[in-house]
């Protein structure tokens, strides 16, 4: 019993939540990509949180808790309020056009269009679970 | 709220591709004009992009500088072509010079086509990229249901 109540919102939760937040950064900086296609001299930018996610996900402290002071430990790949700020990016591009833009439009459609899957995804997955708990609420003792 | 923030982005991006359109369409429409309030022909006009930060001092504290790191666009300045006029021999043109010359916008009715196409095509990117937005916050709303 209490393995059930104690997994109900464990380590999993926290990276699928900590996914939707990055996932929807994401969104931003390619969404700013876009805007900017036609702009002359304007870098694309990059945006990666996989690694630093895969680590936090990899760590034996899968609560990193909030610290308020410099000397406080931390955990390697969170900040003080215990989330991911992975950084932006200028991103090295191969292509440049002749007024200095590297936006590579098909590329950031791309990119837009499996970000907003893998994002729907996580919500599914967050849903299938809780849909699971609901289930064991309601009417999984039932006579 | 972060959501919005990428659907402003790309209104940005709508509203300064509609702006170029604009433009392109006067240009089109102008493509023999000779006379204009300024004297002389019509100039041939373009719009010049400039990324700018998003978001105000406040919300930048919060969210330690993303907001200046994420660029809108705007239209900040609609550029006038100083290019030479196309001097067309037409002596029976009411303005027409002592020679028989007059002097023509200087517009490539092609290159004003290429342009309307690449604005048309940048446009529907920003649509797109605001669905994409639009499709993530009602995912979210889901969580729970």
């Amino acid at each position: 019993m209490t393995k059930l109540i104690g997994g109900m919102f464990n380590f999993d939760d926290r990276l699928h939540m900590e996914s939707l937040n990055q996932r929807l950064r994401r969104n931003e900086v390619i969404t700013a990509n876009i805007a900017n296609s036609e702009t002359p001299g304007f870098r694309a930018f990059g945006f990666d949180f996989e690694e630093q996610l895969q680590a936090l996900a990899n760590t034996d402290q899968p609560f990193p808790m909030k610290t308020s002071h410099d000397k406080h430990f931390r955990n390697a790949h969170t900040e003080a309020d215990g989330t991911l700020h992975p950084d932006v990016y200028i991103r090295p591009t191969e292509s440049v056009s002749q007024d200095g833009n590297t936006v590579d439009v098909d590329k950031e459609m791309g990119n837009l269009a499996k970000n907003q899957m893998l994002y729907q995804t996580t919500v599914e997955l967050l849903n299938r679970k809780i849909g699971m708990l609901k289930y064991a609420i309601t009417s999984g003792g039932a006579s | 709220m972060s959501f919005f923030k990428s659907m402003n982005i790309s209104s940005s991006g709508l509203a300064a591709q509609r702006i170029r359109m604009n433009i392109l369409s006067g240009n089109l429409a102008n493509v023999n004009t000779t006379r204009t309030p300024e004297g002389g022909p019509y100039r041939r006009k373009d719009a010049v992009f400039s990324s700018v930060p998003t978001g105000n001092p406040f919300e930048d504290f919060i969210s330690e500088g993303w907001g200046t790191q994420l660029q809108k666009v705007k239209v900040v300045q609609i550029h006038k072509d100083g290019r030479e006029p196309r001097r067309v021999h037409n002596p029976s043109h009411p303005d027409a010079d002592r020679n028989g010359y007059v002097d023509m916008p200087n517009i490539q009715v092609m290159t004003e086509m290429v342009n309307m196409i690449a604005a048309t095509r940048a446009y529907e990117a920003n649509t797109t990229a605001m669905n994409a937005a639009k499709q993530m916050v009602n995912k979210a709303l889901e969580i729970g249901r």
